[in-house]
């Protein structure tokens, strides 16, 4: 095989359209919920009479349709509007449109929002483009499950997963890069400082006493952050992979008080890892679930 | 290869690459924007390994146009802070250039000088600690004082003795190090004011 041969197989080798499904559906769903989480600041810092009445960006070329819309009237429209897109990404209905309009949404908020985003502003905006670019074929859509046409789920080119796995593994590998430069990182104290911060559930100062709490949790992200994006593309260790890195978003969402997002916002990631013949295996439980339960 | 789809904007392309020539003309910008966009995100981390910049600046751009810049830091700089609150004195300035003589204590945020919860409400603590401690969002909090100064000029224009001056006191309780924590067993608090600031001035 040549080597352009294998650059031009790597973007079209089919995946089951199920897979860029789940990503469709998981991503509509998180991205409603952050335009609800979005929702009581839409007076605040998005409209002319809010806390700073320009996009806190500063940079004038960036597509934000918030330049145009001052009033609270017109903000609370664009979010109304945009939460009907994102529903209807999930429901699969116009779904390319859908994707679009979800896409200029999280630009948009983005460039508002300016140095106020944080990391689920950047990995929604990411995986939205990266949605709006992919092939979304057609199952899994509330047309399919009202008709129950049972046609089997077609092979559609494969690039839109690859990026978006590849789009994974480069959160991890930056945010190791970047922690091992850390001295609270390399001496294991970054938990401490994390849970008594204002982004801690449960701040107490017993957290400061737990050197060996805080050593071990520290290390172990670091870790698992390393190694997820090898383990990930391991066929052998990816299920386990997958339960590690859910599980560690799944930590920060329950021991933040306000992280929740974030964490939500790294599973369209993880989802993309699911291929054919895992998505058959985990249809085929869950079609022996519904039998045994329902005998 | 399949792809079937009831999106109009689909139909269109599925329409528009029906045509031979139209389809290989697709089919390789999708190749060339794939490897371009892949090789972009894969040098996300190239610059804090070696200094590669000549190739690093045009995958950049690509992340620019594509409104897809990144930074994965992920709390490489662990959070200080521990509580976090912005409070707004108004009241009337000394004479002989004193301190200010409270009448009323505000929340800072606009419209309606509604107080924040730092823990619950992310943005606003983000927002705040940004804009009020950096040099470099000086432009920000300038417009800020602006808008507050209007929304105060708004809110005390039928009073009869209006107060004249503002103030921003910041309150913030910093974890130093866990050592000090261990001995103080909280977290020390401290303010910082600015002002006091002229209602109604530019």
């Amino acid at each position: 095989m040549t080597g352009s041969n294998l650059l031009t197989r790597i973007v079209f080798d089919p995946k089951d359209e199920r897979a860029y499904a789940l990503v469709r559906i998981v991503f509509g769903c998180i991205a409603f919920l952050n335009i609800c989480d979005l929702w009581d600041y839409r007076e605040t810092l998005f409209s002319a009479a809010g806390i700073v009445p320009i996009n806190l960006d500063g940079n004038r070329y960036h597509l934000s349709l918030f330049y145009f819309l001052q009033s609270s009237e017109a903000v609370t429209s664009y979010f109304l509007f945009s939460g009907m897109m994102a529903l209807l990404l999930t429901f699969g209905i116009i779904p390319r449109v859908a994707a679009i309009c979800v896409f200029v949404w999280q630009v948009s908020y983005s460039a508002q929002l300016g140095f106020v985003t944080y990391g689920a502003d950047s990995a929604m905006r990411v995986y939205a483009f990266l949605i709006m670019v992919s092939p979304l074929g057609a199952c899994w859509t509330i047309r399919n499950v009202l008709t129950k046409s049972p046609s089997p789920p077609a092979q559609v080119p494969g690039y839109g997963i690859v990026l978006m796995r590849i789009q994974l593994a480069v959160i991890y590998i930056d945010t190791t890069i970047v922690k091992l430069a850390s001295e609270h990182w390399r001496n294991g104290e970054a938990f401490t400082y994390y849970m008594l911060s204002v982004y801690s559930r449960w701040k107490s100062p017993l957290f400061a006493d737990w050197a060996w709490l805080s050593t071990a949790c520290t290390y172990g992200a670091l870790l698992l952050e390393f190694l997820l994006p090898i383990l990930l593309f391991v066929r052998r260790t990816r299920m386990v992979a997958m339960f590690l890195g859910i599980s560690l978003h799944l930590m920060i969402a329950v021991t933040s008080s306000n992280l929740l997002m974030f964490s939500l916002a790294m599973i369209p990631g993880y989802l993309s890892f699911l291929d054919g013949r895992e998505l058959s295996q985990a249809a085929d439980r869950f079609r022996f679930f519904r039998r045994t339960r329902l005998s | 290869m399949a792809w079937k789809t009831e999106d109009p904007i689909d139909r269109c392309i599925s329409t528009l690459c029906s045509n031979p020539l139209a389809h290989k003309v697709f089919a390789g910008g999708l190749v060339v924007c794939f490897w371009t966009y892949a090789l972009a995100m894969a040098t996300t981390s190239l610059d804090r390994v070696a200094s590669l910049e000549p190739l690093r600046a045009p995958l950049k751009l690509v992340h620019q146009v594509t409104r897809t810049s990144q930074s994965w830091g992920m709390f490489h700089t662990v959070p200080e802070q521990s509580e976090f609150n912005v409070l707004i004195h108004t009241g009337f300035k000394e004479p002989g250039g004193g301190g200010l003589v409270l009448s009323e204590t505000l929340g800072p945020i606009l419209p309606g000088f509604q107080k924040f919860n730092s823990r619950r409400q992310l943005r606003y603590f983000q927002l705040f600690q940004q804009m009020l401690s950096r040099d470099s969002y000086q432009q920000y909090r300038t417009q800020y004082y602006q808008q507050l100064s209007a929304a105060l000029l708004q809110r005390n224009g039928e009073l009869e003795n209006p107060p004249t001056h503002f103030m921003l006191e910041l309150v913030v309780t910093k974890t130093v190090t866990p050592e000090e924590i261990r001995t103080l067993r909280s977290a020390p608090s401290h303010s910082e004011k600015v002002g006091p600031l002229l209602i109604g001035s530019k």
